[in-house]
């Protein structure tokens, strides 16, 4: 009789967590998890993009396919022959809308490779010192620079990844870690390019390359 | 986990990722962006003060000048182009920029502008205008250029060069400079018997401090044989007379609308004509 109990419970475990879940657990769990989506799920550190000479970061990755990532900066600008370095804060939204398998079939131990052939990202940059202003101060007149802010950036890129799947068996502090440039522009240099003459495209645009190790 | 990695790759992606690093320490200067504002320049700095070296050099004493006046380039860079070529056909012995080399004061702007002047067969010198103070624009255009207020002599006429901008200092410096100016009224008089004052912002515009424009007359007439005031920022050609007392004002058109005016300085004078290209 007794073991008879105990193995329909056990076969039915699912039910009886459930019920034996309270109104309070239930609510926790949920709290948990929906915090829990707030720890990053990789570091990243990049240089160049003008965002300063580098700029290290956390971010998270989200989406169906993972598709998505959103990532916090912080760079510096060194003194070189201004005043001072400067620092800077930067939010970016990346977008992965591909990945190709480069070794699908390859041995537990080998470690798997991703290729993604396209990244697409747009950043806010802030720059901090009191040469920058977020808006026209008012000792301007009204409209007086054409434009909106010396101290906030709006950057576009866009970049190629090589990610590499650590194998289980070494795994340490990371699960996976990518390469990747993106070749960007700031919205300075895509006025200048509208409103400048001669300017070309390949007068604005720079180069920069990062790594990331996700942990997630 | 940089064996794991290694070992793990191909040999193409080892041959990208040294690719990459390669990339990263041969060609640092051009191909990675630092900051729009980082005044990390590339190319020629301190101009004003190889070129002023230049002028004080051949013309100190020459008798007839021809001086072309240029303003506000901003981002007109193919016009600027066009000005540059015209100005070299015209027999001139130097430029004067009369400021707003850029337009937002990017460190890319400044180098844009000065690679376009120094197609000039002629020396040149440029003044600041309001754009060009812009984040860290006046810091980029210190190193770039030099100091914000400077004179050099030529033909025995002392060509002072003023900073105006008071409204980018929000009024709290000295803008325009009368102690330097006072300097500059007594120094090398021995080489100089006439003045021309160059700034970018005329008096009462939006950038002067037009609470000492009356001062700033009077201390216009300290200057041994003032000949006359040459000014841009207003993209307008322009002959006036802002006190209505005999002191004439040349405002320089910008760029984009294609005119410039040259100088001729001669002893008993000067004559003053607008060119188009």
């Amino acid at each position: 009789m007794l073991i008879c109990t105990v193995s329909a419970s056990a076969a039915d475990s699912t039910y009886v967590e459930e019920t034996q879940q309270s109104k309070y657990e239930k609510r926790i769990e949920r709290k948990q998890k929906a915090w829990s989506s707030l720890i990053p799920t990789h570091f990243l550190i990049q240089n160049a993009g003008n965002m300063g000479v580098i700029s290290a970061g956390i971010g998270w990755s989200y989406g169906k396919h993972r598709q998505w990532e959103t990532d916090l900066l912080f760079g510096y600008i060194p003194k070189h022959d201004s005043s001072r370095g400067k620092l800077t804060t930067t939010l970016k939204g990346n977008y992965i809308p591909w990945r190709i398998r480069l070794n699908p079939k390859a041995e537990d131990n080998k470690g798997r490779w991703n290729f993604e052939p396209l990244t697409c990202s747009i950043y806010l940059n802030t720059v901090y010192g009191s040469e920058f202003w977020k808006s026209q101060p008012g000792r301007y007149p009204d409209d007086y620079y054409q434009f909106m802010s010396t101290k906030f950036r709006l950057n576009l890129a866009f970049g190629e990844r090589l990610t590499f799947f650590i194998p289980k068996a070494k795994q340490r502090r990371h699960n996976k870690i990518s390469l990747f440039y993106e070749i960007g522009t700031s919205d300075l240099y895509i006025r200048s390019l509208f409103q400048g003459q001669d300017v070309s495209l390949g007068d604005i645009i720079g180069l920069s390359i990062g790594l990331k190790f996700y942990s997630l | 986990m940089k064996v794991d990695l290694f070992k793990s790759t191909g040999r193409i992606t080892r041959t990208m990722v040294g690719g990459f690093l390669v990339l990263l320490l041969s060609s640092c200067d051009k191909v990675f962006d630092i900051h729009p504002y980082d005044v990390k320049i590339d190319g020629e700095t301190g101009i004003n003060a190889k070129q002023m070296a230049i002028i004080e050099n051949k013309f100190a004493n020459k008798d007839t000048l021809r001086v072309a006046f240029i303003s506000d380039t901003h981002l007109w860079l193919a016009d600027a182009k066009d000005q540059v070529a015209d100005v070299n056909k015209r027999n001139v012995d130097f430029v004067v920029h009369c400021g707003d080399l850029t337009d937002t004061a990017t460190n890319k702007e400044f180098e844009w502008s000065r690679d376009i002047l120094k197609g000039l067969n002629c020396p040149f010198v440029a003044l600041i205008g309001n754009h060009d103070f812009l984040g860290t624009g006046d810091q980029t255009y210190e190193v770039m250029y030099g100091p914000l207020d400077f004179s050099f002599i030529a033909g025995r006429v002392k060509f002072l060069c003023l900073n105006t901008n008071a409204t980018e200092y929000d009024y709290l410096a000295a803008i325009p400079n009368f102690d330097w100016m006072e300097e500059e009224m007594k120094k090398d008089s021995v080489l100089f018997d006439r003045t021309i004052i160059i700034m970018h912002a005329p008096p009462y515009s939006d950038q002067f401090n037009n609470n000492v424009c009356k001062a700033f007359r009077r201390y216009l007439d300290f200057f041994p044989g003032l000949m006359c005031c040459v000014y841009g920022h207003n993209h307008n050609d322009t002959v006036i007379e802002f006190y209505n007392d005999g002191l004439v004002f040349y405002g320089i058109d910008c760029a984009e609308d294609r005119n410039y005016r040259i100088f001729t300085i001669t002893p008993d004078g000067y004559e003053v004509e607008q060119i188009f290209f």
